[in-house]
């Protein structure tokens, strides 16, 4: 049981001039500019694929500090109604899913 | 670092900034199977007083970090939180640099550099922002570590997105910015994009932003 092992593809684009560059920069050939570069790969995402991964289920988990950010840009505590107090508002959408999840264990266990 | 912790002793500051200096300190994880980011970046939080002469020192104290990301899932989930430019308050800034670089100034990374300032009309800033954002985290400027953060800036008429970069002088970086900016932001015809070196607006202090902030 060996595992073969393999270079990663290095293609070296010369240009000798500016104007060699396309006008998007990422339509080199062989990838964007410096996906090609000897010194490793540079972590590209168009905007589709960073919209593409806001659907992933990772993407989803509350940011752990949401509390202390500023109540005027977080959106729960915006959409809330005044009387609630900050933390509530900002803590509702988590709590919801959290008491769903519960919800249809239990059914499961009857 | 060193600063923020002297200031701390010396002005007493309250919990909220030790928080700051706590988050500002933690040092990030990136969970299994997220995508990870070229660079690590920060969300930072102001909010400017209209017609206040502003310090060094409150422009500082007015500055909060509001939480890090290194991973496409990471910046996804403070994202969807995040209420949209469109509808913040005026004269609210919202900050997104890279981890360790301030969005002041007097921070290393900016001390010789500048920004393309682009003056919106309001209603699109939420767009603009967005898609700035998604080219700056995805590496879309092709500028190596040129890029500093960028800042949206909603004032009561218009409002402003700048893009900070380190080395003002570079003109090669400074035009592949502009250029990337005029084809990933979608913006209107005509739309003016202004170049200025911090230095520059730090002499004239006119500069729509930060623009009293030596002149204590």
């Amino acid at each position: 049981m060996s595992t073969s092992t393999q270079n990663i593809p290095i293609r070296r684009v010369l240009l000798t001039d500016d104007s060699q560059l396309p006008s998007h920069y990422s339509s080199t050939p062989g990838g964007t500019l410096y996906s090609t570069t000897p010194n490793g790969t540079r972590l590209v995402y168009d905007r589709s694929s960073l919209l593409q991964l806001r659907n992933s289920p990772l993407s989803q988990t509350p940011p752990q500090n949401v509390l202390s950010f500023p109540n005027v840009l977080v959106k729960e505590i915006r959409d809330t109604a005044p009387t609630v107090t900050p933390s509530e508002g900002a803590d509702s959408p988590i709590k919801k899913s959290a008491s769903e999840s519960e919800e249809s264990q239990f059914e499961i266990d009857l | 670092m060193a600063k923020m912790v002297l200031k701390n002793v010396e002005f007493k500051e309250s919990a909220l900034k030790r928080d700051d200096i706590l988050l500002e300190d933690i040092p990030l994880t990136i969970p299994p199977h997220h995508h990870n980011l070229q660079y690590q970046y920060w969300f930072w939080y102001s909010k400017r007083m209209p017609g206040k002469v502003t310090s060094v020192q409150s422009y500082d104290d007015n500055l909060k970090l509001i939480s890090k990301f290194g991973s496409v899932e990471q910046f996804w989930e403070i994202y969807t939180h995040l209420v949209r430019p469109n509808e913040f308050p005026s004269y609210i800034d919202l900050h997104l640099f890279k981890v360790g670089v301030k969005p002041m100034w007097e921070d290393e990374a900016n001390r010789n550099g500048g920004k393309w300032l682009i003056r919106l009309r309001k209603g699109i800033a939420s767009r603009c922002w967005e898609n700035l954002i998604l080219a700056i985290l995805g590496e879309q400027f092709m500028v190596g570590d040129e890029i500093c953060g960028a800042v949206i800036s909603v004032r009561f008429q218009e409002d402003h997105i700048s893009v900070w970069n380190r080395t003002s002088s570079d003109t090669h970086t400074t035009n592949r910015i502009r250029d990337t900016l005029r084809r990933v932001l979608n913006l209107p015809p005509n739309t003016i994009l202004e170049y200025k070196t911090h230095n520059e607006s730090l002499k004239n202090s006119n500069s729509f932003r930060n623009t009293d902030l030596f002149k204590t």
